[in-house]
């Protein structure tokens, strides 16, 4: 009883404060929901998937705490389940339909791709809808111009430019994803700049090249050598994703913001790169089973480098009108693939 | 007693609330809130509370009203209020399967077996009774996959006419025994020596293929092999099976992610699995035919040897089955893993299937 206690109430107004995010999940608390819902799920032949994906969520909503109140998962299983229904019953027309005709096959897989822009949108805006924070839902809304530029047009000029306009892509999709969302009727806001993300890029290129030339070098003069070269690389390249991955999201935390309120994150390499070590071994040891436990680790890591940086308390946010998503984009995103 | 916070479902406001069962003449539920300067309360019945069912020990959330929540840490007092209530049953069975160890346990072997059965029996049988469901059209209507492959893959034959037509007459007579598969001969180059049978009936055989093979029954082995793929629906079921493999662990995985890896790797090795399968199966279509034509059944052992010579750096002796002393353990473990992540089985499994089958039939 002594965790939830309306702490917030007893700081006066404009006091800043740093809260603290915790995952209080425990991999074998998980393990178990999870294994439960796997069978049930092979039991019903699919059916209660609908059911396992609400307790699995609901899981991870619950157990994220900020300034000692839990996150809530909202949605309503028999949503998720018609949704569900419609997408698969789409993939399989999609799958059949492309192997019959190729021709059929292309136009549909041209229909697709500019559906997905729209189901994204729709899964974000149910996503979010279904998560709430001390009773007040989450929301998104966004156009579908945008997400078609931030899906394809902004990719394809970082591709068509060489790589230059590509941190501008993944600027871009960051502010889609955060500025379009909002607590309640209060937006956030992403600060970061083309240059915050340009740096990362030029970063991984100076490293690469440091780290490459010298082991191309030694290929070429030192024959007897050439068995280190390619472990060497490998090291490097892995951690070259490992700080790609850090700056990025350390980087996605240190510049949203909701009005005065910002968030910090101190994600570190080896951090983040042990946590996924011993995940990746464990679960492949285990065939699988360590997979919940492995999403707790992430979890608890992940949350115990974000803080949050409040001005006053967070008791002033007000709910927006109701609204109906389906469930239909989340599971379209599921089924083909591209959920973000 | 049970403490707990209120929140109105208007703002993100937190306040100190109490929940206290009254069981005078029926039971109500007062949910008390703190507030100065007097307090608020609301008077309830049981039906008018969503409590959430018990999810591991996170907080219980208990919804009423228009939007109004009240949340608890006491997850046994909630459960107590429940089962003094009529209410259903099942969210306390799940609860005690969630958190009992042996009826874990139990579950989890129980899921092996439910995944190894969907995937061992299943997934191929309920992809081969779909398979030969879909009507006729669908396969017919692959035409323009031969278009395609032609502007993708290959060229145009470079055999002379003459050859052509002396393969063409060859394969005739026996083509016609197949006329419900709408067999159609097609030559092209590139793409090594290689057969390849298209689900509307084409089956094309590349110039190297031709090169190859050394005399007509060799040939005819290659065709009736791709005569059972055809004859089977391979490509059909294999399309699907990986479908269904894809929505497996998908429902399985689906809500853990981040692990392409994890869900991509048993993807892939299942469809190398169910592969094998089906080259199995149209091996032996082809032994039969052959055997069922007069012809020597040994010519498709002799192909696939000579086949394997051509994509390998193994001498004559390794590819007749004989034990190569040199060869290090390491090469074996090596070369298993090698089968393994392969399409098609090892020669030497295709191989012994032919002995395997005269040894049946009595053949000399």
């Amino acid at each position: 009883m002594d965790d939830l206690t309306a702490g917030s109430t007893a700081a006066p107004d404009n006091t800043p404060r740093t809260l603290n995010i915790e995952f209080r999940g425990n991999g074998m608390e998980y393990f178990k929901i999870w294994i439960i819902n796997i069978l049930l799920t092979a039991l019903t032949l699919g059916i209660y998937s609908a059911w396992a994906t609400v307790k699995n969520k609901r899981y991870m909503h619950a157990n994220l705490f900020l300034d000692e109140t839990n996150f809530r998962y909202l949605a309503e299983p028999l949503a998720i389940l018609k949704g569900r229904i419609i997408a698969i019953a789409a993939f399989i027309a999609f799958a059949l339909l492309s192997q019959i005709d190729p021709i059929v096959g292309v136009i549909l897989i041209v229909a697709l791709v500019l559906a997905i822009p729209y189901f994204t949108n729709q899964s974000l805006a149910f996503d979010r809808r279904m998560t709430s924070y001390n009773n007040i839902q989450f929301r998104f809304k966004s156009t579908y111009a945008e997400a078609f530029m931030v899906l394809y047009v902004w990719p394809l000029l970082g591709l068509l430019s060489l790589g230059i306009l590509y941190p501008m892509a993944l600027l871009k999709m960051n502010q889609y994803l955060v500025k379009n969302s909002a607590y309640g009727t209060t937006s956030f806001d992403f600060k970061a700049s083309y240059k915050d993300y340009g740096m990362i890029f030029l970063t991984i290129i100076g490293a690469g090249l440091v780290l490459g030339l010298p082991c191309l070098a030694i290929t070429s003069f030192f024959p007897s050598l050439t068995m280190v070269t390619p472990v060497v690389m490998m090291l490097g390249y892995i951690g070259l994703i490992l700080y790609f991955m850090t700056q990025t999201h350390n980087l996605f935390f240190r510049s949203t913001t909701l009005d005065e309120h910002s968030f910090e994150s101190q994600i570190s390499m080896g951090g983040l790169g042990l946590v996924i070590l011993i995940n990746a071994l464990l679960t492949m040891i285990t065939l699988g089973l360590y997979l919940p436990a492995a999403k707790v680790r992430m979890a608890k890591y992940v949350c115990s480098c974000v803080k949050m940086n409040t001005v006053g308390c967070l008791n002033n946010f007000a709910a927006a009108e109701q609204e109906n998503i389906s469930a239909l984009g989340e599971e379209f995103g599921q089924v083909f693939d591209f959920a973000l | 007693m049970i403490n707990g916070l209120y929140m109105d479902g208007k703002t993100s406001k937190q306040v100190q609330a109490r929940l206290e069962v009254l069981t005078d003449i029926n039971t109500s539920i007062n949910i008390y809130i703190e507030g100065a300067p007097k307090e608020e309360v609301f008077n309830l019945t049981f039906q008018e509370l969503k409590i959430e069912s018990r999810l591991g020990n996170t907080p219980r959330e208990i919804s009423f009203g228009d939007n109004q929540l009240f949340i608890t840490d006491n997850n046994d007092a909630i459960d107590a209020l429940v089962k003094s209530q009529p209410s259903s049953l099942w969210p306390r069975v799940l609860h005690k399967l969630e958190t009992s160890l042996p009826l874990v346990i139990a579950a989890t072997l129980l899921t092996f077996a439910c995944v190894w059965l969907t995937i061992d029996i299943g997934i191929p049988k309920s992809a081969k009774y779909i398979a030969y469901q879909l009507p006729e059209f669908t396969a017919k209507n692959f035409g323009s996959t031969l278009t395609i492959l032609d502007k993708t893959l290959f060229d145009a034959t470079e055999l002379d006419l003459e050859k052509q037509q002396a393969i063409h007459d060859l394969a005739q007579p026996y083509l016609q025994h197949y006329q419900d598969l709408n067999p159609k001969l097609v030559f092209r180059s590139g793409q090594g020596a290689n057969a390849f049978a298209l689900p509307d009936g084409h089956i094309i055989f590349t110039d190297a293929m031709i090169k190859l093979v050394d005399d007509d029954d060799e040939l005819l082995a290659i065709l009736f092999h791709e005569l059972g793929h055809l004859k089977h629906k391979h490509l059909i079921r294999r399309t699907l099976q990986d479908s269904m493999v894809t929505l497996l662990i998908i429902l399985m995985t689906g809500d853990v992610d981040g692990f392409d890896m994890v869900t991509g790797i048993p993807t892939l090795l299942l469809d190398l699995s169910y592969s094998k399968e089906f080259e199995r199966e149209a091996d032996y279509f082809a032994i039969q035919q052959l055997h069922r034509n007069q012809l020597d059944v040994e010519s498709f052992a002799t192909v696939m040897k000579r086949f394997d010579l051509l994509y390998s750096i193994k001498s004559p002796a390794e590819v007749e089955g004989e034990k190569n002393d040199d060869s290090s353990d390491n090469l074996e473990t090596l070369k298993s893993i090698v089968e393994f992540l392969s399409t098609h089985p090892a020669t030497h499994d295709r191989v012994a299937m032919v002995a395997e089958y005269k040894k049946q039939h009595k053949l000399n």
